[in-house]
């Protein structure tokens, strides 16, 4: 490998997408090439410090259909317990819960020092529809619900 | 009072929690990410009107990480007063990030201001979400190349502007 064919590697070799065979050979030219080693590094480098910055809090709305109540699951809120709304309004209400919870003190959530996937889960029942939820969601919570309040004022 | 769900919101339900969590790794407030998911929900809603995105994941990254960029910027121009000169200190942590997190964010924020969307799109999808290049070029409509040429490019962005940070600390 060479400095031209380190160019043409490198995106894979940050983004952890080189084969071994490749691999081995990006690294052989890091051992005897400076210029392409202090590049690779000080790239490898920011990509370590853009982790270093906390995710978002990560919450579950809803305890996991084998989980027993109340068991592995955050504090989040009294009034989110066992409600059926957050079980199927989890997405959407997630942010609206989240800062129910932090100004609320109620189970602090502690940010995230290892880059997580975003989450996306949600339960795939929808069987009451989200706006439904919503909607109960803001008469449970007065004033406590923004965005659950701002969704609902647009789709009116 | 009709109950039935928009279609525009049944779309964009699924993608509520990445939409936030990509706002709040640039912002770290969670206030300010709720604001940035009402915004994008918003444009969501006017673009399902005139017809929903080819791609609606990729046009949702784009978008929020748009938005988050602007409140960035905003921020930077006009810092927000720190509650602590305005109330007494919290008993207990609260969250958020340290003042050395802060600044970390607030840079990454500043490379990713001088970054196109595609860019911002490429390297959050990449970093954060550990994503394939395969997988991004698929979800933002690109070439794989194209993504990888724009990986490159935004991970030298942050690390020119991450640099006098890295030689301050090195310092003696």
């Amino acid at each position: 490998m060479n400095c031209e064919d380190f160019e043409v590697f490198l995106a894979d070799a940050l983004g952890g997408e080189l084969s071994s065979t490749e691999r081995s050979a990006f690294d052989a030219h890091l051992a005897e090439c400076s210029h392409c080693r202090l590049e690779y590094e000080s790239l490898a480098r920011a990509i370590r410090a853009m982790w270093k910055v906390p995710g978002p809090p990560q919450v579950t709305l809803y305890p996991r259909d084998n989980e027993s109540p109340g068991e592995g699951r955050p504090p989040l809120g009294r009034c989110f317990r066992g409600r059926r709304f957050a079980r199927q309004a989890a997405g959407i209400v997630l942010a609206f819960a989240a800062g129910y919870a932090m100004h609320a003190g109620v189970g602090r959530l502690s940010p995230q020092t290892k880059p997580p996937a975003v989450a996306d889960s949600y339960p795939a029942d929808k069987s009451v529809s989200l706006r439904t939820e919503l909607v109960n969601a803001r008469r449970e919570n007065p004033g406590r619900s923004d965005l659950a309040q701002f969704m609902i004022t647009v789709l009116q | 009072m009709a109950t039935t769900a928009s279609p525009g919101l049944d779309a964009f339900e699924p993608h509520t929690l990445a939409v936030y969590g990509w706002a709040y790794r640039l912002l770290g407030q969670h206030e300010d990410a709720q604001d940035v998911v009402q915004d994008v929900f918003l444009r969501w809603a006017a673009q399902c009107r005139k017809g929903p995105p080819d791609h609606p994941r990729g046009w949702l990254r784009r978008v929020t990480l748009n938005r988050a960029v602007d409140y960035a910027r905003q921020r930077r121009v006009t810092p927000p007063v720190p509650e602590s000169a305005a109330q007494p200190p919290a008993t207990e942590e609260a969250p958020g990030d340290s003042v050395d997190g802060a600044a970390l964010r607030a840079d990454i924020a500043a490379a990713m201001d001088r970054l196109t969307d595609l860019q911002r799109a490429v390297l959050v999808a990449k970093v954060y979400d550990e994503m394939t290049f395969s997988r991004i070029a698929s979800e933002l409509g690109l070439a794989l190349s194209t993504v990888k040429t724009h990986y490159l490019r935004s991970t030298r962005a942050v690390r020119d502007q991450l640099e006098p940070r890295w030689a301050e600390e090195e310092s003696p």
